[in-house]
C-alpha cells in the first residue's frame, strides 16, 4: 500500500479525519444558504441542481447551485420523498400523497425544470408505483425487498444478499457495471449489475453514493431509539477498504446525495442546513 | 405560522378519515417495536430475581417486540399486509431511525406504529398511556395521527388489569419535546410520509407494571387494544369473540417491596393460582390458566364466545373464590380478584426490641419499639393493642408485609427513665384471629436525648466577608455527615438555593474535642445581599440523636477588606517575623506559632497566621502573647482603630497590647466567635487618656468552652481609621459642625449643650482641643481631620470629618 498522503484544500483541516485515505482531496464544507430549513437533498446527474424538501417530505423545491436561487416545484404532501431525476436532468418525477376514503393514495407527477410546469402522470391510487427514469440505458431502484434493474427496457429483479432482505438506496456506479446499496440489517454492499460478486464494504450505513468507480460515501448513524445521537459522513475506498470520516464529530449528518460526475456531495444536518463538499481521488 | 402549517397539512391529506368501511386486505400497517438489541439504546429495568443486564430480565426491546409480533399476527389474521422494522431482538435488527422511516415510506403503509413503554427518568413513579403524534398539541401534521392517538389511547386506558395513576395523555411531539427545538420532535416520526404515531403504552419503571410486562398475555392484551384501534380507525368489523383478563392479589397481605406501589398494587400478587373458566352453571370446565411467578397475578382467557361464565380460582395458601363474568363480542371483560389467605393459627410475637435487663447499658432515647410476628398483622387492632408507659407520642411503621410493626417516638424519650411496653392480646392477624396472650417488657433510657448545637457561624445578624466564606456548626458529638447537605441549607434574598462546596467540606473525627462540620460556599457571596441559613433539627449523631430545634440565621455579605481612603496602617502584618512568642506571659500554652499566610489575606502579600493550643485539664484559662517592637504610629484612647481578623469560632478573646512610656494596656480587639474575615473596631477605652500609645503585641485569652482549647486566627491590617464607620458611634443628639472647610474657627451646634471639641489628625494625634462649642483652628495646618464633639451633659457626641483650609 502506498504511504498515506493527505491533500487538503481550503479549510478542510477543520474536519476530524483520523484516517483519511491516500491521495484524497477534500474541500471544506460550504453551506448552501437557503432561506428555509432544507432536508432530503438530491443532486441532479450533472450536479448543477439540487432538490430538497421539509423534514416530513412535504413539498419539493429546487436550488440552483450556480445562482443560489430557490424554486418551489410542488407543495404537496410527500412530494419530497425520493424524487427521481430524468437521466438528462431536465425533469423530476415524484409522487404526492392524499387520503381517499381514509386510505393513503399516491399519484405520479413530473415537473419540467426549465418551465416549472407540473404534469400529473397518474391519478391517485393505491397501486404500488415505482418511479424510474427511463430516458437512459440503465436504471436501478429499490422495491423494498428487491432491487429492480432496468436495462434496455428489460426489468430484472435482484436479491443479491438473499430472499427476505430489504434493499435501500441502490445506485449505479459511474461506469454502469456495479450496484451500491444498503441492506439495513446487514450493512452496505457492492455487487455486479447482475447481482453477482457481492461484497460487503461497511457495517451500517445509509444513503450510500458513488464518488467514482472506486470510492463511495455513506452516512453512519447512532440513535437512542428516539433521537439521533451522532451521525457522520464516511468515505470508503473499495480497493483498500480504508474508511475516512469526512465530517467533524459535532456535525450530525441527516441525508446525503452524491454526484459522481463532479465529486460534489451535499448533506443535510438535523437542524435543516445543507452543506456541500467536493472530494477528488487522484489516481 | 403554526396554524398555517396545520391547515396546509390537512388540505394536503384532505379527505375524511375512514368515511366508510374498507377492506382489510387493502390495508398495510407498519410496526416498529421500539429499541432493540439489549444494547446502549435499550432500556433494562432490574427486577428481582434478575440482575443488571440479564437478558432474561425486563428489557423494553423484548416487551415492545412481543407486543409488535402479537399485533402483526392479529392484523394478518384479518388479511392486512404488515411490515415490521424487526422481528428478532439483536443489535443488527435494531435499525436506525432513518432506515425505519425509509422502509415505512417505501412500503406506503396506511399507518405506522412505533411501540414503546415509558419511564419517568426521575425518582417519581406513575403509570399511564402516553400517545405521541407528529405536530403541536391538537395540531397534527396529518389529521390521522391525532385521531389514531386518541382512539388508541382510549383503548389502552380501558385495560383494567393494570393500575393507572393518571389519565391517558395524547400529545403532539413538537409540544411535548419542545425543549429539543421547534418542530424537531421524535426522530422516528420525523421523516414519515405516512400517518403514524408512537405509543408509550405504560410505564416500565413503575415496578408492578414492569412485572406485568413480563407476562405474555398482558402484552397480548395491549396488542389486542392496538388491533381494536386499527379496526375503529379504518371502520373495520371487530372480533366476534371477547376476552377475559384479570389480576389476582392478596386481600390484605402487602408486598414486601422497596419500590413504589399504588392502589391494589400494594398487595401481594398471587403466584401459581389456578384460574379455571367454567360455563355459567359452573359445571363444565372450558379453559385453565395458571398465574406465573413474576409478581403480577395476571391471568387471561382469549377467544371466548360471548356469554356468561364462572371463574374459579384456587391456590393452596388461599381460600377458593369464584366470580360470574359476562363476555361480549370484541370486548374485554376485566375481573380482578382479591383472595383471602388461609391463616389458621393465632398470631405470636416472635421477637421484640429493645431487649433490656437490669444492669444492661441504657437504651438510646430515640430507639423504636419493634415487634416481629409469625403472621401478617391487622394494623388497626395491633396498633390499638400497643401501649407505652409513661405515655409517648409516636407513629407506627409497618414493614415486611405487615410481619413487622415499629413504634417510632415523635420526640426522643425522656432521659434516665424506665418505660413499660405492652402489646395486649387483642392484636389480630389479617385472618381475624387474636393473639390472646399479651406481651410486656421494660427498658431504661440513657442520659442524653438531644444533640447540642454549641456554636455556629454565621450567627444571626452577622456581617460575613463575601469571599471564601463558609458555614460551620459545632456540636457536642460528632455529626452523621452523609445527609448534611439536606440539613444545612442556604438561600439568598430571592429564595434561591446557594450551593456549598462539598468537596472541601471538613468534619470532626474521633479524637476531636467536639463535633463540627464546615462547608465553604461554592462561589463568592454578593456584597450587600442578605442570606438565610437553616440548621435543621434533623442533624444527628451516629446514633440518630438529633438537635432539639431548627435554627434559622440571617446574615449579610460584606467586603471586610474594602479599601478605605483614610486607612493608615499601624501594622500591616506583612512581616509576621516581627512578632515573637513572649513565653513569660503565657499561661497554659501547649503550643503557639505565628507565620505569614499568603493565601488567606485581605491586603498586601500576606497576613499573619497565629495557631495556638492551650493545655487540657487546667482550671485556669490559657493566655498566649506575641510581642513586637513598638509600632511607629501613635494612638490614644480617642483614636479610631480597626483591625482585620480571620476568626476561628473558638469563643476566645483577642487583645492588642499598647504600650505608653509608663503603661502597658490591653485593648479588646474582638471576641473570636466568628469564622473568616471581619473588620472590627478596637476598644481603646482601657487606654489612659492623654497618653500616647504604640502597638507592642497581640494576645489571645481563653474563654473556656469545649471549643476554646485550640484555634487558628489570622490578622491583617490594624489601622487608624478616619472613616466614621470605623469609630464607635455615640451620637445621641443632632449635632452639626461648621463651617466645613474651616479657616479660623470650627463651631459645633446641637439640640443639647456642647461640652468640648477635639481635633484629631489622621494619624490619631490630637492637634487642638477646647471646652465649649468654638474651636480656634487658625493655627492648625491645612488638611483633613476628625472633629470629635462631646456633649456637656452626657457621654453622647459625634465625630465629623472636617477640612481645615486657610
Amino acid at each position: 500500500m502506498k504511504p498515506t498522503r493527505i491533500l487538503l484544500t481550503l479549510a478542510a483541516a477543520a474536519f476530524s479525519m483520523a484516517a483519511v485515505a491516500s491521495d484524497v482531496e477534500i474541500s471544506s464544507a460550504q453551506e448552501l444558504h437557503i432561506d428555509r430549513q432544507a432536508y432530503h437533498p438530491v443532486l441532479s446527474p450533472d450536479g448543477s441542481l439540487l432538490l430538497f424538501s421539509t423534514t416530513d417530505h412535504t413539498g419539493l423545491y429546487s436550488y440552483d447551485i450556480a445562482t443560489g436561487k430557490t424554486f418551489t416545484l410542488d407543495e404537496s404532501a410527500a412530494a419530497g420523498f425520493a424524487p427521481v431525476f430524468s437521466q438528462k436532468g431536465d425533469k423530476v418525477y415524484y409522487q404526492t400523497a392524499t387520503l381517499v376514503d381514509g386510505l393513503l393514495n399516491r399519484d405520479v407527477r413530473a415537473v419540467t425544470l426549465r418551465s416549472g410546469k407540473v404534469k400529473q402522470l397518474a391519478k391517485p391510487s393505491r397501486k404500488d408505483v415505482e418511479l424510474r427514469a427511463l430516458d437512459g440505458d440503465t436504471f436501478v431502484s429499490s422495491a423494498v425487498y428487491h432491487i429492480n434493474v432496468v436495462r434496455n427496457g428489460v426489468t430484472t429483479e435482484l436479491r443479491p444478499v438473499a430472499d427476505g432482505h430489504s434493499y435501500l438506496w441502490p445506485s449505479l456506479s459511474p461506469d454502469g457495471t456495479r450496484i451500491l446499496f444498503s441492506e439495513p440489517f446487514q450493512g452496505v454492499f457492492v455487487c455486479n449489475i447482475d447481482g453477482s460478486g457481492l461484497k460487503k464494504i461497511a457495517g451500517k450505513g445509509d444513503f450510500p453514493g458513488w464518488v467514482n468507480n472506486d470510492a463511495v460515501v455513506t452516512v453512519s448513524t447512532v440513535d437512542d431509539g428516539y433521537n439521533i445521537m451522532s451521525s457522520n459522513l464516511n468515505l470508503i475506498e473499495l480497493n483498500s477498504g480504508e474508511t475516512s470520516t469526512l465530517t467533524p464529530e459535532e456535525v450530525k449528518v441527516g441525508e446525503l446525495s452524491v454526484c459522481a460526475a463532479t465529486g460534489d456531495m451535499v448533506y443535510s444536518t438535523l437542524d435543516g442546513k445543507l452543506f456541500m463538499i467536493n472530494v477528488k481521488i487522484n489516481r | 405560522m403554526r396554524k398555517q402549517l396545520a391547515s396546509f397539512a390537512i388540505s394536503a391529506m384532505a379527505c375524511a378519515l375512514a368515511s366508510h368501511a374498507v377492506n382489510p386486505q387493502d390495508l398495510t400497517i407498519y410496526i416498529n417495536p421500539g429499541h432493540g438489541g439489549h444494547d446502549s439504546d435499550d432500556r433494562n429495568v432490574v427486577i428481582y430475581p434478575y440482575t443488571q443486564g440479564d437478558p432474561e430480565g425486563f428489557w423494553e426491546s423484548n416487551s415492545n417486540l412481543d407486543k409488535g409480533l402479537f399485533l402483526r399476527d392479529m392484523l394478518q389474521a384479518k388479511g392486512m399486509t404488515v411490515h415490521m422494522s424487526r422481528v428478532t431482538n439483536t443489535s443488527a435488527d435494531d435499525l436506525n431511525l432513518t432506515e425505519i422511516d425509509q422502509l415505512a415510506n417505501k412500503t406506503k403503509a396506511d399507518f405506522f406504529f412505533s411501540i414503546h413503554s415509558n419511564a419517568t427518568g426521575t425518582s417519581s413513579r406513575v403509570n399511564f398511556p402516553l400517545m405521541l403524534y407528529r405536530g403541536y398539541d391538537n395540531e397534527p401534521v396529518y389529521p390521522g395521527n391525532l385521531k389514531m392517538a386518541e382512539i388508541l389511547g382510549d383503548h389502552l386506558y380501558e385495560n383494567g388489569a393494570t393500575v393507572w395513576t393518571n389519565n391517558v395523555s395524547v400529545r403532539g411531539d413538537w409540544s411535548f419535546y419542545h425543549s429539543w427545538g421547534d418542530k424537531v420532535g421524535l426522530g422516528v416520526l420525523r421523516t414519515l410520509t405516512i400517518e403514524g404515531m408512537l405509543s408509550e403504552g405504560s410505564f416500565h419503571d413503575y415496578i408492578p407494571e414492569t412485572y406485568r410486562l413480563m407476562n405474555p398475555e398482558f402484552k397480548w392484551v395491549e396488542a389486542w387494544h392496538f388491533r381494536k384501534a386499527v379496526d375503529q380507525f379504518f371502520g373495520l368489523e371487530g372480533d366476534t369473540k371477547g376476552i377475559i383478563v384479570g389480576r389476582l392479589n392478596d386481600s390484605r397481605l402487602k408486598r414486601d417491596a422497596n419500590y413504589v406501589t399504588f392502589k391494589e398494587d400494594k398487595f401481594v400478587a398471587i403466584h401459581k393460582a389456578k384460574v379455571e373458566l367454567f360455563d355459567e352453571a359452573g359445571t363444565t370446565r372450558l379453559a385453565e390458566y395458571t398465574t406465573d411467578e413474576m409478581y403480577n397475578g395476571i391471568y387471561a382467557f382469549t377467544n371466548v364466545e360471548p356469554g356468561t361464565y364462572t371463574i374459579k380460582v384456587t391456590q393452596d395458601e388461599y381460600y377458593p373464590t369464584e366470580a360470574k363474568v359476562t363476555v361480549e363480542a370484541d370486548k374485554a371483560t376485566y375481573q380482578n380478584l382479591l383472595l383471602d389467605k388461609v391463616r389458621n393459627t393465632a398470631p405470636e410475637v416472635l421477637t421484640y426490641s429493645p431487649v433490656w435487663n437490669d444492669g444492661d447499658e441504657y437504651v438510646l432515647c430515640n430507639t423504636p419499639v419493634v415487634f416481629n410476628f409469625n403472621w401478617d398483622m391487622e394494623e388497626t387492632t395491633t396498633e390499638k393493642a400497643f401501649s407505652i408507659t409513661p405515655e409517648v407520642k409516636g407513629k407506627f411503621v409497618w414493614s415486611d408485609a405487615n410481619f413487622t410493626m415499629s413504634f417510632v417516638p415523635e420526640e426522643p424519650y425522656t432521659t434516665d427513665t424506665e418505660y413499660t411496653v405492652t402489646l395486649a392480646g387483642t392484636a389480630q392477624h389479617n385472618g381475624g384471629m387474636e393473639m390472646g396472650k399479651p406481651v410486656t417488657f421494660k427498658f431504661h433510657t440513657s442520659d442524653r436525648n438531644f444533640m447540642e448545637l454549641i456554636g455556629h457561624y454565621p450567627k444571626n445578624g452577622d456581617m460575613v466577608h463575601y469571599n471564601g466564606a463558609a458555614i460551620e456548626i459545632r456540636l457536642d458529638k460528632h455529626p452523621y455527615v452523609a445527609p448534611i447537605l439536606k440539613q444545612l441549607l442556604v438561600k439568598d434574598s430571592k429564595g434561591n438555593s446557594v450551593s456549598l462546596n462539598t468537596r472541601n467540606m471538613k468534619y470532626s473525627k474521633a479524637g476531636d474535642a467536639f463535633g463540627y462540620v464546615r462547608i465553604p460556599f461554592s462561589k463568592a457571596l454578593t456584597v450587600g445581599d442578605k442570606y438565610y441559613v437553616t440548621i435543621s433539627k434533623e442533624i444527628s449523631d451516629k446514633d440518630g440523636i438529633t438537635l432539639q430545634n431548627t435554627t434559622e440565621v440571617e446574615f449579610t455579605a460584606v467586603d471586610a477588606g474594602e479599601e478605605k481612603e483614610n486607612h493608615t496602617a499601624i501594622d500591616d502584618f506583612e512581616n509576621a517575623g516581627a512578632y515573637s512568642l513572649i513565653a513569660d506571659d503565657n499561661v497554659n500554652v501547649k503550643s503557639a506559632t505565628i507565620a505569614a499566610d499568603t493565601k488567606e489575606k485581605l491586603y498586601g502579600a500576606s497576613s499573619a497566621s497565629i495557631a495556638y493550643q492551650f493545655e487540657d485539664g487546667s482550671d485556669v484559662a490559657g493566655e498566649v502573647l506575641f510581642g513586637r517592637q513598638a509600632a511607629t504610629q501613635v494612638v490614644t484612647n480617642g483614636s479610631a482603630v480597626v483591625a482585620h481578623v480571620y476568626g476561628d469560632l473558638s469563643g476566645n478573646e483577642l487583645y492588642a497590647q499598647f504600650t505608653s512610656e509608663t503603661t502597658i494596656s490591653y485593648a479588646l480587639v474582638c471576641k473570636l466567635d466568628f469564622l473568616g474575615w471581619h473588620e472590627v473596631k478596637v476598644d481603646l477605652s482601657t487606654l489612659e487618656g492623654g497618653a500616647d500609645y504604640r502597638l507592642t503585641g497581640i494576645k489571645i485569652v481563653e474563654v473556656p468552652t469545649a471549643m476554646s482549647k485550640s484555634g487558628t486566627i489570622r490578622l491583617d491590617d490594624i489601622a487608624l481609621s478616619t472613616d466614621d464607620s470605623g469609630v464607635e458611634s455615640i451620637e445621641v443628639a443632632t449635632i452639626t459642625v461648621h463651617p466645613n472647610p474651616a479657616s479660623e474657627y470650627l463651631i459645633a451646634n446641637g439640640d443639647a449643650t456642647i461640652g468640648s471639641i477635639e481635633l484629631i489628625s489622621m494619624s490619631g494625634a490630637t492637634v487642638a482641643r477646647c471646652n465649649g462649642n468654638v474651636l480656634n483652628v487658625s493655627g492648625v495646618a491645612e488638611g483633613t481631620y476628625l472633629a470629635k464633639v462631646k456633649l456637656a451633659t452626657s457621654n453622647g457626641g459625634t465625630v465629623k470629618k472636617v477640612i481645615i483650609k486657610h
